[in-house]
C-alpha cells in the first residue's frame, strides 16, 4: 500500500467514512506492518490534539484574553479536555460528597458543546415502547447520534437532511450522521428526499447504499439481512463470511434480496412483499382503546407479562372425529377459559380458549374478540420469527410425559439477557425437542391459515406450514373478531410415539396478539395459563417452568 | 529528561491522613490532569469520539470506586490508562459487529504500542509540536482546520458555508492534516539527530 492511500485511509477511519470493504483493508495493512501502526498512531494523536485545540480556543475565546502561551502547562491540558467548565467552579464544589463527586464528573462530560442542530427528531410513532423506560419518545423530540432501542410498536425519525426513518420494533438502530446509520436488529424503511443520494444503511452483514430511494431493510437472527426496494434503486453489498468476498449488487423497485453470511453467492432474490414494512405511520395516533390508555397509566409491565388470571386449562379428550372449520360444532364438553385484557367484559380484545386431543393430534380453538381481526399481513415464507407482530395466537406447549410439569428449561435468549452462562446439562435442558411454540394466524394477503412450529427453546429453526398441520379462521358477523381452529398432529409435537394421555399435567402457555389495523405494529396481548409460583418479569418463551397447566382429562 | 510513567510526587496525590473530602479533591485534580493523556490513548483504539466519551465516562467511575486502592508511590495517569484501557475492550467487545472495529488481534497491537507513547512528557513535546506548526499555517487555514475539529461540528455545515462540496472540501482538510503532521514530525526529531 502506498503512503498517501494509508494516511487516506487512516484519516478516514478517524472520520467514520471508512466503508468496511476499506476497514478490512485498513486492518489487514495494520496487522502485518509495523509502519501502519506508527503512522495510524500518529493520525489519531493528531486527532486528539486538534480536538483540545480546538476546545481550548472555544474557552479562551470566552474566558481568557491574556494571550498567555501555557501549552506546556498540565493544568492547561486539563482544561482543554474539559471544554466549558470553569475550573474553580469544578475544584470547589469537589469538595462534597463521594456521589456528588462522581455525579459532577457525569455532569463535566454532559457540558461539552452542544450540536447547533440536533441529528433527527422523532416526527411520529405508533404503539412505542423504548427499550429503556426513561427513553419515553414522542414526536418533536430532538434525538443525538447513538443507538435508539425500541420493544415494540414504531417510531419515525426525520434527519436534519430530511431523510426519514421508521424503525418497527423489537429493534435497535445507531444513528451514525445524517448519512450513515447502523441498524442492528429489526426493520426499518428508509425514505430519501427527491434529489438526494447517498444514504447508507448498514447491518452486520451487509451494506446499503442509497441510489436515491425508498427501501426497507430486516437485521435478522444469524446476520441474515433483507432488502427490499419501494422506490429509486440501491447497492446492497453482502459479505461471504468465508471469503471475506464482498457482492455487490443493484436492486431496483419492487425488488427484494436476502444477504447471509453464509451463502456463496452474496445474495438470493426473495418475493417482494408490499406490505412486509412499516412506510408510513398514520398522521393521527391511531385508535386508542380504553385498556390502552388504562395501561399507560396503570401498569407497563402488563404489555410484555400480561396479567394472566388461569394458572391451568382442561385439555378435553375429543368426543368424535373433530372437522377443522372454525365453527367448534365438536367443542361444547370442552369448557376451556376466558380471559380479557382488563378482566371486564366490555373489553374490545379477549379471548375463549380451549383445548382437545385424541390420539393422533392436539386441537386448539380459540374465539377472540379483536376490534381489526384477520389483518396479519406477516408473511409466513418471509418471517415466520415475526409473525406475532401481526396478531394471532402463540401456544407453547410440553409433551414431554416424563419431565411432567412444570416444563424445566430455560432459552438461549433467557441466558443471554441476563448474562448468565448456562450450563452443559441447561443446554440440553433448552434443546427438549418435546417442548413445542405453536404461532398460528390468518395471512390476509393469502386469505390462508398460517401456522410456524419451533421445538425445544433456542428459536433456530422453523417449521413453517408443515403438512399435516390443518387451520380454519372464521371472521365474526359483526367484524369485531374472529374464531380460530386448529389441528396439529402429535407427531409435529415430536410426541407420536408417546401423546399425552389422561391424567397428564403438562406444561402450557397461550398468548393472544393484537396488531394496528394494517396488520403490521404489534399493539398488545394477553397471557394466559401461567405458573403463579414463577416470578412475574419473565417472558413465556424464556422459561418453561412459566408455563401453567395442562390437564389432560 | 525525566521519565514519565515514574512514581508520581504532585501535591495532589491522595494521602493515607487525607480526610474524604481532600480524596474527592486530589482524585479530581488527578483526572483533570490526566484526562487529556488519556483520551488521546483512546481514540487509536476506537472508531469515534463518543467511543471514546463513553469510555472515559465508564473509566473515571471505575477509578474513583478504586480510588482507596490507588498506591500513590506508583503514576495516577498510568494507572488511569490501564482501567481505560480494560473499559474500551469491553466496549470494543459491545461494538464488535461495526465495520470499523478491529479484529482483537489488531486491536492488542494497536492498544501495546500505544501505552508507551502516551507517556505524558510525550503528549506535552506533541502539543507544543502542534503549536508551533499550526502557527506555520495561514490564519484562516489555522480557523478552518482547528473549526472541523470542534465538537459537535458537522464537515458538510463548513463546507457548505465555504461554498464548496463536502468532498472537495474534504480533501482541504486532509492536505492541512497532512501538513501539520509532516511539521509535527520535523519538529520532534530526537535531539542529537543530524
Amino acid at each position: 500500500m502506498t503512503d498517501h492511500g494509508r494516511r487516506e485511509l487512516i484519516s478516514s477511519w478517524l472520520d467514520g467514512r471508512l466503508s468496511a470493504e476499506e476497514s478490512a483493508r485498513l486492518e489487514q495493512d495494520l496487522l502485518h506492518s509495523r509502519a501502519a501502526r506508527d503512522e495510524f498512531r500518529a493520525w489519531a494523536d493528531l486527532d486528539s490534539l486538534l480536538v483540545q485545540q480546538a476546545e481550548a480556543g472555544q474557552n479562551n475565546s470566552g474566558q481568557d484574553n491574556s494571550g498567555q502561551d501555557n501549552s506546556n502547562n498540565a493544568e492547561h491540558a486539563s482544561q482543554v479536555a474539559m471544554p466549558g467548565v470553569h475550573r474553580p467552579w469544578w475544584i470547589a464544589a469537589a469538595a462534597g460528597s463521594a456521589a456528588a463527586v462522581i455525579a459532577m464528573v457525569l455532569a463535566v462530560w454532559a457540558v461539552r458543546p452542544p450540536v447547533e442542530r440536533p441529528l433527527a427528531t422523532v416526527t411520529g410513532t405508533q404503539f412505542l415502547l423504548p427499550a429503556e423506560p426513561a427513553a419515553a419518545l414522542a414526536a418533536g423530540q430532538p434525538l443525538a447520534a447513538g443507538r435508539l432501542s425500541i420493544l415494540s410498536g414504531a417510531v419515525e425519525m426525520t434527519l436534519r437532511n430530511g431523510v426519514t426513518i421508521i424503525l418497527q420494533g423489537p429493534g435497535e438502530i445507531d444513528l451514525i450522521d445524517e448519512m450513515h446509520a447502523f441498524l442492528d436488529a429489526g426493520n426499518a424503511v428508509v425514505r430519501v428526499p427527491k434529489g438526494m443520494s447517498g444514504f447508507r444503511l448498514d447491518t452486520a452483514s451487509t451494506n446499503v447504499l442509497d441510489l436515491g430511494t425508498e427501501f426497507a431493510v430486516q437485521a435478522g437472527n444469524g446476520f441474515v439481512t433483507d432488502v427490499q426496494v419501494y422506490d429509486g434503486a440501491v447497492i446492497a453489498t453482502g459479505r461471504d463470511s468465508r471469503s471475506g468476498g464482498r457482492f455487490p449488487k443493484r436492486l431496483e423497485a419492487g425488488q427484494a434480496a436476502r444477504f447471509s453470511p453464509q451463502s456463496f453467492a452474496g445474495s438470493e432474490p426473495i418475493p417482494y412483499s408490499e406490505s412486509r414494512f412499516v412506510r408510513r405511520l398514520p398522521a393521527e395516533p391511531g385508535v386508542e382503546h380504553a385498556w390502552w390508555r388504562a395501561w399507560k397509566q396503570a401498569d407497563k409491565e402488563r404489555l410484555h407479562f400480561g396479567n394472566p388470571r388461569h394458572n391451568s386449562i382442561r385439555v378435553a379428550r375429543a368426543a368424535g372425529p373433530v372437522v377443522v372449520d372454525a365453527k367448534l360444532g365438536e367443542w361444547s364438553h370442552a369448557d376451556g377459559f376466558t380471559g380479557s385484557l382488563d378482566g371486564d367484559p366490555a373489553d374490545a380484545e379477549w379471548v375463549d380458549g380451549r383445548m382437545m386431543y385424541d390420539e393422533e393430534c392436539l386441537y386448539i380453538a380459540a374465539h377472540v374478540g379483536d376490534p381489526d381481526p384477520m389483518r396479519n399481513t406477516v408473511d409466513p415464507s418471509l418471517d415466520p420469527v415475526t409473525a406475532w407482530q401481526g396478531g394471532g395466537l402463540q401456544v407453547r406447549i410440553s409433551t414431554d410425559r416424563a419431565m411432567g410439569w412444570p416444563a424445566d428449561a430455560n432459552g438461549t435468549p433467557y441466558y443471554r439477557v441476563r448474562r448468565l452462562e448456562p450450563s452443559d446439562e441447561e443446554m440440553a435442558k433448552a434443546a427438549n425437542p418435546r417442548l413445542s411454540h405453536l404461532t398460528m394466524w390468518y395471512h390476509a394477503p393469502s386469505g390462508k391459515a398460517a401456522i410456524t412450529i419451533n421445538h425445544g427453546m433456542s428459536f433456530d429453526s422453523w417449521l413453517v406450514n408443515p403438512e399435516g398441520a390443518r387451520g380454519a379462521f372464521a371472521l365474526d358477523p359483526d367484524g369485531r373478531g374472529y374464531v380460530l381452529e386448529y389441528a396439529i398432529p402429535w407427531r409435529l409435537l415430536n410426541a407420536a410415539e408417546n401423546p399425552p394421555q389422561s391424567g397428564d399435567v403438562l406444561g402450557v402457555v397461550w398468548q393472544v396478539h393484537w396488531s394496528d389495523a394494517a396488520g403490521q405494529i404489534w399493539r398488545g396481548q394477553i397471557v394466559e395459563i401461567r405458573n403463579p409460583h414463577e416470578l412475574r418479569r419473565i417472558l413465556p418463551f424464556e422459561r418453561a417452568a412459566t408455563w401453567g397447566r395442562a390437564e389432560f382429562q | 529528561m525525566g521519565n514519565a510513567d515514574a512514581p508520581n510526587t504532585a501535591d495532589s496525590s491522595p494521602r493515607p491522613d487525607d480526610g474524604p473530602d481532600d480524596r474527592h479533591e486530589a482524585f479530581v485534580r488527578l483526572l483533570m490532569e490526566h484526562e487529556g493523556r488519556v483520551r488521546g490513548f483512546l481514540r487509536g483504539l476506537l472508531p469515534s469520539w463518543n467511543d471514546v466519551d463513553e469510555v472515559i465516562q465508564q473509566a473515571s467511575i471505575v477509578a474513583w470506586r478504586k480510588f482507596s486502592e490507588f498506591d500513590r508511590q506508583t503514576n495516577f495517569g498510568g494507572w488511569l490508562l490501564v482501567i481505560a484501557r480494560y473499559e474500551a475492550l469491553k466496549h470494543r467487545r459491545r461494538l464488535a459487529r461495526s465495520p470499523l472495529v478491529f479484529s482483537e488481534e489488531v486491536w492488542e497491537l494497536l492498544a501495546n504500542e500505544a501505552e508507551p507513547a502516551h507517556a505524558a512528557e510525550a503528549i506535552d513535546r506533541r502539543r507544543t509540536a502542534l503549536e508551533h506548526c499550526l502557527d506555520k499555517l495561514g490564519a484562516e487555514q489555522r480557523r478552518l482546520l482547528l473549526e472541523t475539529h470542534t465538537p459537535g461540528v458537522r464537515l458538510n455545515e463548513i463546507a457548505r458555508r465555504a461554498g464548496r462540496s463536502e468532498q472537495a472540501f474534504y480533501k482541504v482538510v486532509q492536505r492541512l492534516r497532512a501538513a501539520v503532521l509532516d511539521c509535527m514530525r520535523g519538529q520532534l526529531v530526537p535531539e542529537g539527530a543530524p
